[in-house]
Protein backbone atom coordinates (compact mmCIF):
# COMPACT_ATOMS: atom_id res chain seq x y z
CA UNK A 1 0.00 0.00 0.00
CA UNK A 2 1.61 3.24 -0.83
CA UNK A 3 1.58 5.73 2.03
CA UNK A 4 -0.58 8.92 1.44
CA UNK A 5 0.95 12.52 2.86
CA UNK A 6 -1.60 14.16 5.40
CA UNK A 7 -3.58 16.76 4.09
CA UNK A 8 -1.51 20.04 4.77
CA UNK A 9 -4.32 21.33 7.60
CA UNK A 10 -3.47 18.44 9.52
CA UNK A 11 0.49 19.05 9.65
CA UNK A 12 0.05 22.71 10.01
CA UNK A 13 -1.80 21.74 13.33
CA UNK A 14 0.58 19.18 14.63
CA UNK A 15 2.95 22.29 14.33
CA UNK A 16 1.09 24.23 15.99
CA UNK A 17 0.53 21.84 18.74
CA UNK A 18 3.74 21.54 18.72
CA UNK A 19 4.55 24.98 19.28
CA UNK A 20 1.95 25.05 22.29
CA UNK A 21 3.77 22.46 23.56
CA UNK A 22 7.60 23.40 23.81
CA UNK A 23 8.04 25.17 26.63
CA UNK A 24 10.84 27.20 25.39
CA UNK A 25 7.98 29.32 23.19
CA UNK A 26 4.77 27.60 24.84
CA UNK A 27 2.90 30.02 21.70
CA UNK A 28 -0.81 29.20 20.95
CA UNK A 29 -1.28 32.33 18.18
CA UNK A 30 1.57 31.33 15.37
CA UNK A 31 -0.43 30.73 12.09
CA UNK A 32 0.66 27.70 10.01
CA UNK A 33 0.37 27.18 6.73
CA UNK A 34 1.61 25.01 4.46
CA UNK A 35 2.18 25.62 0.55
CA UNK A 36 3.87 22.93 -1.35
CA UNK A 37 7.22 22.37 0.49
CA UNK A 38 7.08 25.95 1.94
CA UNK A 39 5.50 26.58 5.42
CA UNK A 40 4.49 29.95 6.16
CA UNK A 41 4.26 31.34 9.63
CA UNK A 42 2.20 34.32 10.47
CA UNK A 43 1.06 35.69 13.48
CA UNK A 44 3.55 37.64 16.69
CA UNK A 45 5.31 36.94 19.36
CA UNK A 46 7.01 39.21 22.24
CA UNK A 47 10.41 39.03 21.52
CA UNK A 48 13.08 38.54 18.85
CA UNK A 49 14.29 35.31 20.58
CA UNK A 50 11.03 33.85 20.69
CA UNK A 51 10.22 34.65 16.47
CA UNK A 52 13.61 32.94 16.06
CA UNK A 53 13.20 30.33 18.19
CA UNK A 54 10.05 28.98 16.96
CA UNK A 55 11.93 29.30 13.38
CA UNK A 56 14.40 26.96 14.43
CA UNK A 57 11.76 24.60 15.97
CA UNK A 58 9.68 24.23 12.99
CA UNK A 59 12.22 23.95 10.73
CA UNK A 60 13.32 21.00 12.88
CA UNK A 61 9.98 19.78 12.45
CA UNK A 62 9.74 20.07 8.84
CA UNK A 63 12.93 19.24 7.06
CA UNK A 64 13.28 19.92 3.50
CA UNK A 65 11.05 22.58 3.61
CA UNK A 66 11.19 25.97 3.49
CA UNK A 67 10.29 27.98 6.41
CA UNK A 68 8.75 31.65 5.28
CA UNK A 69 9.03 33.48 8.76
CA UNK A 70 6.21 36.55 8.45
CA UNK A 71 5.57 36.62 12.07
CA UNK A 72 5.66 40.01 13.84
CA UNK A 73 7.32 41.15 16.86
CA UNK A 74 5.05 42.73 19.54
CA UNK A 75 6.58 46.40 20.45
CA UNK A 76 5.80 48.56 23.16
CA UNK A 77 5.11 51.48 21.50
CA UNK A 78 4.49 55.15 23.06
CA UNK A 79 1.03 55.05 25.36
CA UNK A 80 -1.52 57.43 24.17
CA UNK A 81 -2.85 60.00 26.30
CA UNK A 82 -5.43 58.55 29.17
CA UNK A 83 -8.83 57.95 28.20
CA UNK A 84 -11.40 59.57 30.74
CA UNK A 85 -14.35 57.62 31.36
CA UNK A 86 -16.03 60.02 33.50
CA UNK B 1 -8.86 62.34 40.08
CA UNK B 2 -8.77 58.44 39.98
CA UNK B 3 -6.00 57.54 37.15
CA UNK B 4 -5.51 53.77 36.23
CA UNK B 5 -3.20 52.25 34.01
CA UNK B 6 -3.75 48.48 32.69
CA UNK B 7 -2.24 45.98 30.75
CA UNK B 8 -2.50 41.84 29.89
CA UNK B 9 -0.48 39.23 28.21
CA UNK B 10 2.42 40.66 28.83
CA UNK B 11 3.86 37.05 28.38
CA UNK B 12 7.06 37.52 30.01
CA UNK B 13 9.83 34.49 29.52
CA UNK B 14 13.72 33.98 30.36
CA UNK B 15 13.79 36.34 26.72
CA UNK B 16 12.18 39.05 28.66
CA UNK B 17 14.66 40.63 30.92
CA UNK B 18 14.94 44.68 30.53
CA UNK B 19 11.35 44.84 28.16
CA UNK B 20 9.28 46.23 30.60
CA UNK B 21 10.85 47.96 33.50
CA UNK B 22 11.96 51.07 31.21
CA UNK B 23 8.47 51.68 30.40
CA UNK B 24 7.32 50.96 33.85
CA UNK B 25 9.16 53.74 35.42
CA UNK B 26 8.25 56.58 34.00
CA UNK B 27 4.52 55.08 35.76
CA UNK B 28 3.81 57.20 38.58
CA UNK B 29 3.66 60.32 36.76
CA UNK B 30 0.54 58.82 35.21
CA UNK B 31 -1.07 56.41 37.01
CA UNK B 32 -2.37 55.85 40.42
CA UNK B 33 -2.38 51.95 40.18
CA UNK B 34 -1.50 49.42 37.87
CA UNK B 35 -3.83 46.52 36.85
CA UNK B 36 -2.45 43.38 35.22
CA UNK B 37 -5.27 41.45 33.41
CA UNK B 38 -3.80 37.71 33.10
CA UNK B 39 -1.07 36.02 30.64
CA UNK B 40 1.94 37.56 32.80
CA UNK B 41 4.21 34.49 31.68
CA UNK B 42 4.85 32.81 29.01
CA UNK B 43 4.75 28.98 30.20
CA UNK B 44 3.90 29.81 33.96
CA UNK B 45 7.20 28.97 35.00
CA UNK B 46 8.80 30.09 38.01
CA UNK B 47 11.95 31.26 36.46
CA UNK B 48 9.61 33.17 33.95
CA UNK B 49 7.81 34.73 37.14
CA UNK B 50 11.22 35.70 38.75
CA UNK B 51 12.13 37.73 35.81
CA UNK B 52 8.80 39.14 35.54
CA UNK B 53 8.79 40.25 39.48
CA UNK B 54 12.12 41.83 38.46
CA UNK B 55 10.71 43.98 35.87
CA UNK B 56 7.67 44.94 37.72
CA UNK B 57 9.81 46.60 40.43
CA UNK B 58 10.69 49.06 38.61
CA UNK B 59 6.51 50.78 38.80
CA UNK B 60 6.33 52.40 41.98
CA UNK B 61 1.97 52.60 42.11
CA UNK B 62 0.65 49.61 43.77
CA UNK B 63 0.26 47.08 41.62
CA UNK B 64 -3.13 44.56 41.33
CA UNK B 65 -3.40 41.06 39.10
CA UNK B 66 -4.70 38.23 38.08
CA UNK B 67 -2.96 35.23 36.67
CA UNK B 68 -4.52 34.05 32.71
CA UNK B 69 -4.74 30.44 31.26
CA UNK B 70 -0.66 30.51 30.36
CA UNK B 71 0.20 31.50 34.01
CA UNK B 72 -1.07 27.96 34.79
CA UNK B 73 0.42 25.98 32.42
CA UNK B 74 3.10 24.43 34.08
CA UNK B 75 1.19 23.88 36.94
CA UNK B 76 3.38 26.15 39.30
CA UNK B 77 1.01 28.89 39.46
CA UNK B 78 1.06 28.83 43.42
CA UNK B 79 5.26 29.99 42.84
CA UNK B 80 4.21 32.40 40.39
CA UNK B 81 1.94 33.94 42.83
CA UNK B 82 4.83 33.67 45.46
CA UNK B 83 7.39 35.93 42.98
CA UNK B 84 4.42 38.64 42.60
CA UNK B 85 3.63 38.65 46.60
CA UNK B 86 7.03 38.80 47.40
CA UNK B 87 7.50 42.35 45.04
CA UNK B 88 4.51 43.71 46.51
CA UNK B 89 1.69 42.59 43.69
CA UNK B 90 -1.47 42.16 45.29
CA UNK B 91 -2.70 38.81 43.00
CA UNK B 92 -6.82 38.23 43.31
CA UNK B 93 -8.59 35.21 42.38
CA UNK B 94 -12.31 35.73 43.67
CA UNK B 95 -11.18 38.02 45.59
CA UNK B 96 -11.27 42.08 46.22
CA UNK B 97 -9.01 44.60 47.23
CA UNK B 98 -9.51 48.37 48.11
CA UNK B 99 -6.49 51.17 47.11
CA UNK B 100 -6.79 54.07 48.37
CA UNK B 101 -4.95 57.25 46.12
CA UNK B 102 -5.54 60.70 45.40
CA UNK B 103 -8.39 60.76 48.34
CA UNK B 104 -10.41 58.27 46.28
CA UNK B 105 -10.74 54.56 47.26
CA UNK B 106 -10.30 51.92 43.85
CA UNK B 107 -11.68 48.99 44.74
CA UNK B 108 -11.29 45.99 42.28
CA UNK B 109 -12.42 42.61 42.45
CA UNK B 110 -10.73 40.14 40.48
CA UNK B 111 -10.70 36.95 38.46
CA UNK B 112 -9.14 34.81 35.87
CA UNK B 113 -12.39 33.85 34.20
CA UNK B 114 -12.97 31.19 32.05
CA UNK B 115 -14.58 30.09 28.78
CA UNK B 116 -17.91 29.04 27.70
CA UNK B 117 -18.65 31.43 25.15
CA UNK B 118 -21.87 33.79 24.13
CA UNK B 119 -25.12 34.22 25.23
CA UNK B 120 -27.02 32.27 21.98
CA UNK B 121 -24.27 30.39 21.16
CA UNK B 122 -22.55 28.82 24.53
CA UNK B 123 -21.83 26.00 26.18
CA UNK B 124 -24.20 24.21 28.73
CA UNK B 125 -23.78 22.70 32.31
CA UNK B 126 -25.02 19.35 30.65
CA UNK B 127 -23.46 15.67 28.95
CA UNK B 128 -20.18 14.90 29.85
CA UNK B 129 -18.38 15.02 32.98
CA UNK B 130 -15.89 17.16 31.32
CA UNK B 131 -18.33 19.40 29.82
CA UNK B 132 -20.24 20.11 32.95
CA UNK B 133 -16.84 20.82 35.10
CA UNK B 134 -16.07 23.17 32.22
CA UNK B 135 -19.21 25.08 32.21
CA UNK B 136 -19.57 24.73 36.15
CA UNK B 137 -16.04 26.41 36.79
CA UNK B 138 -17.08 29.60 34.52
CA UNK B 139 -19.94 29.65 36.55
CA UNK B 140 -18.54 29.64 39.66
CA UNK B 141 -16.02 31.93 38.98
CA UNK B 142 -18.69 34.45 37.27
CA UNK B 143 -20.67 33.72 41.04
CA UNK B 144 -17.97 34.72 42.74
CA UNK B 145 -17.10 37.69 40.93
CA UNK B 146 -20.21 38.95 41.54
CA UNK B 147 -19.81 38.53 45.10
CA UNK B 148 -17.25 40.45 45.37
CA UNK B 149 -18.07 43.03 43.84
CA UNK B 150 -21.18 43.38 45.42
CA UNK B 151 -18.98 43.88 48.53
CA UNK B 152 -16.45 46.40 47.39
CA UNK B 153 -17.20 49.73 49.17
CA UNK B 154 -15.41 51.86 46.79
CA UNK B 155 -15.55 55.34 44.51
CA UNK B 156 -14.66 53.39 41.55
CA UNK B 157 -15.26 49.56 41.45
CA UNK B 158 -13.23 47.88 38.41
CA UNK B 159 -13.58 44.18 37.72
CA UNK B 160 -10.24 42.64 36.52
CA UNK B 161 -10.18 39.54 34.23
CA UNK B 162 -8.29 37.34 32.00
CA UNK B 163 -10.67 36.06 29.56
CA UNK B 164 -13.44 38.32 28.06
CA UNK B 165 -17.41 39.21 29.28
CA UNK B 166 -18.78 39.83 26.12
CA UNK B 167 -18.33 39.34 22.72
CA UNK B 168 -17.73 42.92 21.26
CA UNK B 169 -13.99 43.02 21.94
CA UNK B 170 -13.23 39.99 20.92
CA UNK B 171 -13.91 41.36 17.08
CA UNK B 172 -10.79 40.64 15.09
CA UNK B 173 -10.56 37.26 16.28
CA UNK B 174 -12.11 33.84 14.69
CA UNK B 175 -15.77 33.54 15.60
CA UNK B 176 -15.32 29.16 15.90
CA UNK B 177 -12.35 30.59 19.03
CA UNK B 178 -15.09 32.79 20.88
CA UNK B 179 -16.00 29.96 23.74
CA UNK B 180 -12.29 29.87 24.46
CA UNK B 181 -12.18 33.68 24.92
CA UNK B 182 -14.48 34.46 26.99
CA UNK B 183 -17.92 33.95 28.93
CA UNK B 184 -21.18 36.24 29.20
CA UNK B 185 -21.41 34.63 32.63
CA UNK B 186 -19.34 37.13 33.34
CA UNK B 187 -20.92 39.99 31.98
CA UNK B 188 -24.27 38.92 33.65
CA UNK B 189 -22.84 38.88 37.18
CA UNK B 190 -20.61 42.51 37.02
CA UNK B 191 -24.17 43.91 35.08
CA UNK B 192 -25.90 42.79 38.59
CA UNK B 193 -23.36 43.64 41.27
CA UNK B 194 -22.76 47.26 39.12
CA UNK B 195 -19.37 48.18 38.39
CA UNK B 196 -17.82 51.31 36.76
CA UNK B 197 -15.13 49.43 34.67
CA UNK B 198 -13.89 46.34 33.19
CA UNK B 199 -10.30 45.34 31.94
CA UNK B 200 -9.49 41.88 30.10
CA UNK B 201 -6.87 40.66 28.04
CA UNK B 202 -6.42 36.85 26.69
CA UNK B 203 -7.87 38.48 22.95
CA UNK B 204 -4.58 39.19 21.22
CA UNK B 205 -6.12 39.78 17.70
CA UNK B 206 -9.13 41.20 19.28
CA UNK B 207 -10.53 45.12 20.03
CA UNK B 208 -10.01 47.52 22.85
CA UNK B 209 -13.33 49.06 23.24
CA UNK B 210 -16.61 47.22 24.38
CA UNK B 211 -19.61 47.85 26.61
CA UNK B 212 -21.66 44.70 28.71
CA UNK B 213 -25.55 44.29 27.80
CA UNK B 214 -26.44 46.78 30.83
CA UNK B 215 -23.87 49.25 29.59
CA UNK B 216 -20.30 49.21 31.65
CA UNK B 217 -17.81 49.64 29.98
CA UNK B 218 -15.40 47.35 28.92
CA UNK B 219 -11.70 47.46 27.41
CA UNK B 220 -9.65 44.92 26.13
CA UNK B 221 -6.15 45.72 27.17
CA UNK B 222 -3.90 42.89 25.68
CA UNK B 223 -0.37 44.17 24.82
CA UNK B 224 -0.94 43.53 21.38
CA UNK B 225 -4.34 45.17 21.41
CA UNK B 226 -3.26 48.76 22.99
CA UNK B 227 0.02 48.21 20.97
CA UNK B 228 2.04 49.65 24.05
CA UNK B 229 3.23 48.63 28.13
CA UNK B 230 0.19 49.85 29.25
CA UNK B 231 -2.81 52.18 28.81
CA UNK B 232 -4.33 54.80 30.97
CA UNK B 233 -8.29 54.99 32.13
CA UNK B 234 -9.39 58.33 34.22
CA UNK B 235 -12.04 59.00 36.62
CA UNK B 236 -12.62 62.70 37.00
CA UNK B 237 -14.92 65.06 38.69
CA UNK B 238 -16.02 67.97 37.02
CA UNK B 239 -14.05 69.57 34.22
CA UNK B 240 -10.82 68.76 35.72
CA UNK B 241 -7.94 67.09 33.21
CA UNK B 242 -7.15 63.99 32.97
CA UNK B 243 -3.57 65.04 31.94
CA UNK B 244 -1.19 66.26 34.34
CA UNK B 245 -0.16 70.07 33.60
CA UNK B 246 3.13 69.97 31.48
CA UNK B 247 5.91 71.36 33.61
CA UNK B 248 6.44 74.62 33.36
CA UNK B 249 9.90 75.67 31.55
CA UNK B 250 12.57 77.16 33.85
Amino acid sequence: MTHTPDPPQYVAERIRSALAADPRVAELGIAVKIVGDRVQLGGAVATHDRRQLVEEIVRQLMPGHEVQNDIRVEELGETQGPERLR
Amino acid sequence: MIRIAAVGDLHVGLDSRGRWAPHLRSLAGEADVLLLAGDLTQAGGSEEAAVLAEELRAATVPIVAVLGNHDYHADAQDAVVDHLRRVGVQVLEGAGTVIEAGGARIGIAGTKGFGGGFAGACGSDFGEPEMKAFIRHTQGLAERLGETLAGLRADVRIALLHYSPIPATLQGERLEIYPFLGSYLLAEAIDRSGADLVLHGHAHGGTERGMTPAGIRVRNVAQPVIRSAYRVYCFADGDLACEEPPAAHA
